[in-house]
């Protein structure tokens, strides 16, 4: 029994351990990324621009549309024509504007600031060319900032208060830069329209001048032409 | 004093041109040369391996794509300012070489899709939603519309320009958007031209169909408006006169469109179209010609006319 016992103890030890070993990198890994759904022949994926994801931080919702299946599926184009998207978080939505990636066929992407920690979805509402597709997808969890902190910006109150300061020094300077900047295109456009006027006035006066010329041209032929006939008469008597 | 008379009468001749001329708001602009784009494309696919028809076309999409649309829309989205051009070549390319209309529509359906797509991201969506952004866009395809038909017939006058139209040939019935249902009909002398224009017509009788389902709210100006533009297809299709046309456009469309849809005339310099307030050759030379028949008139006649 003994000797059993020390065969199987270390032996199932060494399962748990393994167990562990094997089981918790999957166990402890983040919310699969990017999530993708089939749909009669469609492929849609859904997740975010960056991963993984952080209150506060610009990031962007985005869907991919694929026609077929595996390797071979290609990229829809014009895909959410007929598609209204939504995202959603706990019971708030908000319709999203998707616009078409700049590097990737059939990819959309629509600009999002989360701002608070959890779980947001997408809800489908619509057809990809003619594909109903009416369904919410989960998207990767969005963590707090906090964790990116350092030093952590809450608690001291002091520093809460120089942080304040400084901000407040910030949109006074900002404030100003944009006064100074909206003056000086102010300036810019009061040039520009006196250039135009200028310019039509000098076209006015070439337009004048270029009728008296062609009216001097047409007086000098006729004088011309006077001279001509004063000159055959005086010739012919 | 008779070549007096005959100068000054010359000078009060040379009044600015009177005609509709609108401003050139970018959105628009867009709107119009994608619907542009889509209609000579579509043209295109009836015409694959006829040479003569794919080039007078590739020349159309290269005056509405050109590389200065493929700058700004690289600037918004580097994909799409790669991937219309190089479609629209494809669409080309296929038309004449392949010969296979299967081909072709595939093209059209992916170009189509791109330029659905550029939409959004080069047009606000204030903008896009915006009934007189969309208005002035219907006003840029007939614009292009007229110009297609002015090439097709060899007409003289621009057909854009208002002042050249001849108002005394108009009839009540025509002053009023009524079909008078006679009309002189002309030669086509450039059949692509003739349906590149009866195909921008239809393309912009469509956006303006568009343009009534979200405007129920103006259903009286709305009426008139597609009432002018089915007389207006008639008269393309059955190939009238330059002014005919003009009329349609100038008289029946342009203005109820401008007060519906508070569609703003710009000046010149804002559109880039001008209509020169001295016309550049006719009138000068007939200055001449008129000073010097006076004097011929003037002094063969001089004892009879008491001078």
């Amino acid at each position: 029994m003994n000797k059993i016992n020390q065969v199987l103890v270390p032996t199932v030890f060494s399962l748990i351990i393994a167990t562990i070993i094997f089981v918790s990198p999957i166990s402890v890994k983040p919310a699969e990324a990017h999530i993708t759904k089939v749909y009669g022949n469609y492929i849609v994926q859904v997740g975010w621009d960056n991963e993984p994801v952080y209150t506060g931080l610009l990031n962007a919702a985005q869907v991919t549309v694929k026609k077929g299946s595996g390797d071979s599926a290609q990229p829809v184009i014009n895909a959410l024509k007929n598609m209204q998207i939504s995202v959603k978080y706990g019971g708030i939505t908000k319709p999203l504007d998707f616009l078409p990636s700049s590097t990737v066929d059939g990819q959309y992407h629509a600009v999002l600031i989360p701002t608070r920690v959890g779980t947001y979805s997408l809800v489908f509402s619509g057809t990809v060319e003619g594909q109903a597709i009416n369904d919410e997808i989960s998207l990767d969890d969005v963590a707090s900032v906090d964790s990116l902190n350092f030093p952590p910006s809450s608690g001291s109150s002091s520093s809460d208060t120089v942080n304040m300061g400084q901000v407040g020094t910030l949109i006074t300077q900002l404030t100003s830069d944009i006064e100074d900047a909206k003056n000086n295109a102010d300036a810019a456009s009061k040039g520009v329209s006196n250039v135009v006027q200028s310019f039509q006035e000098v076209k006015n006066t070439t337009d004048s001048l270029y009728m008296i010329s062609m009216t001097g041209i047409g007086i000098g032929i006729a004088g011309i032409v006077i001279a001509v006939i004063a000159i055959t008469r005086k010739s012919q008597t | 004093m008779l070549l007096s008379a005959i100068i000054a009468s010359g000078l009060i001749y040379t009044h600015p041109a009177f005609a509709h001329n609108f401003g050139g708001d970018e959105s628009a602009s867009w709107l119009a040369k994608m619907a542009e784009i889509r209609t000579e494309t579509s043209i295109v696919a009836k015409h694959v391996g006829d040479k003569d028809a794919i080039d007078y076309y590739s020349d159309a999409l290269g005056e509405y794509w050109n590389a200065n649309d493929t700058r700004e829309m690289g600037e918004k989205n580097t994909l799409l300012a790669t991937e219309i051009p190089s479609t629209i070549n494809a669409t080309l390319d296929d038309a004449q070489k392949t010969g296979n209309e299967n081909v072709v529509n595939d093209d059209i359906s992916k170009l189509n899709g791109y330029l659905d797509e550029s939409v959004p991201v080069r047009v606000d969506k204030d903008k896009l939603d915006n009934s007189t952004v969309q208005a002035l866009a219907v006003v840029f395809v007939l614009k292009e519309a007229l110009e297609k038909y002015g090439d097709a017939v060899n007409s003289t006058v621009d057909l854009n320009d208002m002042s050249q139209m001849n108002m005394s040939s108009m009839s009540s019935g025509q002053m009023s958007g009524m079909s008078s249902g006679m009309s002189m009909s002309s030669t086509i002398v450039d059949q692509n031209a003739y349906e590149n224009s009866v195909g921008l017509a239809t393309s912009a009788q469509s956006m303006f169909s568009d343009l009534t389902a979200t405007n129920a709210d103006k259903s009286a100006a709305n009426t008139k408006i597609t009432t002018a533009f089915t007389k207006l297809l008639q008269d393309l299709n059955g190939k009238a006169d330059a002014n005919t046309v003009m009329t349609d456009v100038h008289m029946n469309i342009h203005p109820t469109l401008i007060t519906a849809y508070n569609v703003q005339e710009a000046s010149e310099s804002d559109t880039g179209y001008s209509t020169p307030a001295v016309p550049e050759f006719p009138l000068p030379a007939i200055l001449i010609v008129i000073s010097i028949a006076g004097v011929v008139v003037a002094t063969r006649f001089r004892p009879r006319l008491g001078f």
